[in-house]
């Protein structure tokens, strides 16, 4: 198999407060390869947001990348490289603009707040273009178009000379994929893309997502809260909790035999459109709250199959299969045998 | 003596006047948000609202249970119609039908404890003679819900959002009301926590023996919880019926495309999307002509521009509303 474009070793983003610490990322590993869609699902809180803001260089005061290292594979900035990969923890000030939006963007939730409502969509689209492709207004524009085009949206041109407020929500979400897509990034990042949207222009939007990225064969990370979205976007699927990567595997196993208590539990408490339920089995007790939270496995306070070693230490993230890493003292497998940690490139 | 349904809405109507000038205010258009919607709600069954923003079915609950005063139609609470009744005549409809909204942090007011905010239902409709007496209701109605009795002196921001939601149904509960609005009352939660919620109206539905409209765009939640449902489209029903007739077998080519819009949680069920419409829904204010829904519409027909759809049934409780069914 060919080498990832990305890989992410033992993430650690915290954010310290007046209160205490915020472990928002805490060990997170995973790895992105040409062509594939990882899919990060996790509640509220569970701090997929942050690891890719991470991963963008988005994160400010008082946050700061406390450990681990993100690997990406590149050209650009020569005198950082190490066997053709760049330590983005690394870079400092001005040095992240080479990677960011060029070679790695990023696509927001709320497609309301993140275009800039008193410019057009024509000076946001160009500012990307000219920024990072060094060409002039009117090769811009030109590039604009075509992009536009490519997203499905009606009558480019004239696009272009829209303010955000005069195009519908599915519409702005376009543009903002359009931005996204504009200087062919090697690894295309979106952070729940279609919540915001209604269910009919989701699937339109997933739909153009599909197409797009077989078109380009870049890396795709897919962050959402929804299973069901999950399991039509992607080919591998890390599932978190309280900042941790809890298990990872690609979309079948994870969703045909899921060994972490959490990842389990999950899919049997959502209520299916498929088929008729009698009953939903929920998990009970709260999310986790992260501030100054104690260093054991997340799950602890609301896991059925939590043994007398939960209550020591934090699990680490053990391979159990090819390509299967779960973090749990106690998985659902019976084959189970604690190896030394494994790294999650293969 | 003749058994009145718990609730029946008739024909109900709710359209907003959009107002121009400066001096002289008129009317320039009418949204009609409810343009004609009928259903019934029998005791212990869920009648289950979908559609997306916009398509009116937050203005339906709400014209419904009087916070917004229907423009026409009825609506009668086991028999007896409400729209005409006003002010003092509603508070008895009031104490009936109670509401839960969808964000529980904004439902809340900030600056009251969990324990007054409960106790104002209870003593505004005289059911506790003063707070002392509240208090011990309200412990009891706490536990029915998931929480403690020592809760009642927190304030709101206290809780995490699944529990705020269980304080609004608990508010909801306390006078004891036959008809329960939830006006999408999981979709401000989490997985894991929406599962709780969902669980838990089902068990203060079997205990107080009431009917619920469920009001949501969550198709998913909708099939689960509901017994019958009504699908909307700018103001209409365009499909309405037996909830398990409706999702194994959808009609209209709308409930059709939002079906297969909608993704399942199955690795092997990637949808190849036949049915997937392209556009969004038309703006309220200038609906297409005859069917509404002819502009997104597939199957389009010459008949569809001149004249909406009458409402047929085609199978036992299941009734659509396109030209491509005739009975």
């Amino acid at each position: 198999m060919t080498e990832p474009i990305l890989k992410v070793r033992n993430l650690r983003t915290y954010f310290s407060m007046a209160e205490g610490t915020v472990k928002a990322v805490d060990d997170v590993s995973f790895s992105v390869h040409d062509n594939e869609v990882i899919g990060i699902v996790g509640e509220t809180g569970s701090g997929k947001s942050v690891t890719v803001k991470s991963v963008c260089g988005l994160i400010n005061n008082p946050g700061f990348v406390a450990g681990g290292n993100i690997l990406f594979k590149t050209n650009e900035l020569p005198k950082l490289q190490q066997d053709g990969y760049v330590d983005l923890t690394k870079l400092k000030g001005d040095q992240f603009t080479k990677i960011r939006g060029n070679h790695i963007s990023i696509i927001f939730q709320d497609p309301m707040t993140s275009l800039n409502p008193i410019f057009t969509i024509r000076r946001q689209l160009l500012e990307t273009i000219m920024f990072h492709q060094k060409i002039d207004e009117k090769q811009a524009e030109e590039v604009a178009v075509q992009m536009l085009g490519k997203v499905g949206l009606g009558n480019p041109r004239e696009r272009l000379q829209n303010y955000p407020f005069e195009l519908s929500g599915g519409q702005r979400q376009r543009v903002i994929i359009a931005i996204g897509i504009s200087c062919n990034p090697e690894i295309l990042i979106a952070d729940e893309p279609t919540t915001a949207l209604d269910v009919t222009v989701q699937a339109q939007i997933l739909e153009l997502m599909k197409d797009l990225q077989s078109e380009y064969h870049s890396g795709l990370i897919f962050i959402t809260h929804d299973l069901a979205v999950i399991a039509e976007m992607a080919d591998k699927v890390m599932v978190m909790y309280g900042g941790k990567t809890m298990e990872y595997a690609d979309v079948y196993t994870i969703f045909e035999k899921p060994q972490h208590p959490y990842s389990k539990l999950l899919l049997e408490c959502i209520p299916r459109l498929d088929i008729r339920q009698d009953a939903l089995n929920p998990i009970p007790g709260q999310p986790p709250t992260m501030l100054n939270a104690p260093d054991l496995c997340p799950f602890l306070p609301r896991c059925p199959r939590k043994t007398d070693a939960c209550l020591k230490q934090v699990p680490p993230l053990v391979q159990i299969e090819e390509n299967h890493l779960v973090r749990c003292f106690n998985p659902f497998g019976t084959k189970t045998q604690v190896v030394k940690e494994k790294s999650a490139d293969q | 003596m003749v058994e009145h349904k718990l609730l029946e809405v008739k024909d109900l109507k709710k359209s907003f006047p959009i107002k121009a000038g400066f001096l002289f205010r008129h009317t320039v258009a009418t949204v009609k948000a409810v343009d004609g919607i009928s259903f019934s709600i029998n005791k212990n069954k869920t009648f289950g609202l979908v559609g997306e923003s916009g398509c009116g079915k937050s203005t339906a609950g709400r014209s419904i249970i009087k916070l917004l005063e229907p423009t026409g139609g009825q609506v009668l609470v086991n028999g007896e119609d409400i729209v005409p009744k006003k002010d003092r005549r509603l508070i008895k409809y009031r104490r009936e039908m109670q509401i839960v909204f969808q964000d529980p942090t904004s439902s809340l007011n900030p600056r009251m404890t969990v324990g007054q905010a409960l106790s104002e239902p209870l003593l505004f409709h005289n059911m506790v003679k003063n707070t002392k007496e509240a208090r011990e209701v309200l412990g009891e109605l706490l536990l029915s819900v998931g929480m403690k009795p020592y809760h009642l002196d927190r304030y709101p921001h206290q809780f995490s959002g699944g529990q705020r939601q269980r304080i609004a149904i608990a508010r909801a509960i306390t006078v004891d009301p036959s008809l329960i609005i939830l006006d999408e009352p999981t979709s401000a939660l989490d997985v894991s926590v929406q599962a709780q919620i969902i669980t838990l109206l089902k068990k203060i539905q079997e205990r107080l023996n009431a009917g619920y409209l469920f009001i949501s765009h969550d198709l998913s939640v909708v099939r689960f919880i509901s017994d019958e449902v009504g699908i909307m489209y700018l103001g209409k029903f365009v499909e309405t019926g037996d909830t398990d007739s409706i999702f194994d077998n959808p009609l209209h080519p709308y409930a059709k495309a939002l079906l297969e819009a909608a993704p399942v949680p199955d690795p092997r069920v990637r949808r190849d999307r036949k049915h997937l419409i392209s556009g969004q829904v038309p703006s309220p204010i200038n609906r297409p002509s005859g069917c509404f829904f002819r502009t997104r519409c597939p199957y389009a027909m010459d008949i569809c521009a001149k004249e909406y759809p009458e409402l047929v049934e085609m199978e036992p409780n299941h009734f659509v509303s396109c030209h491509l069914y005739k009975k």
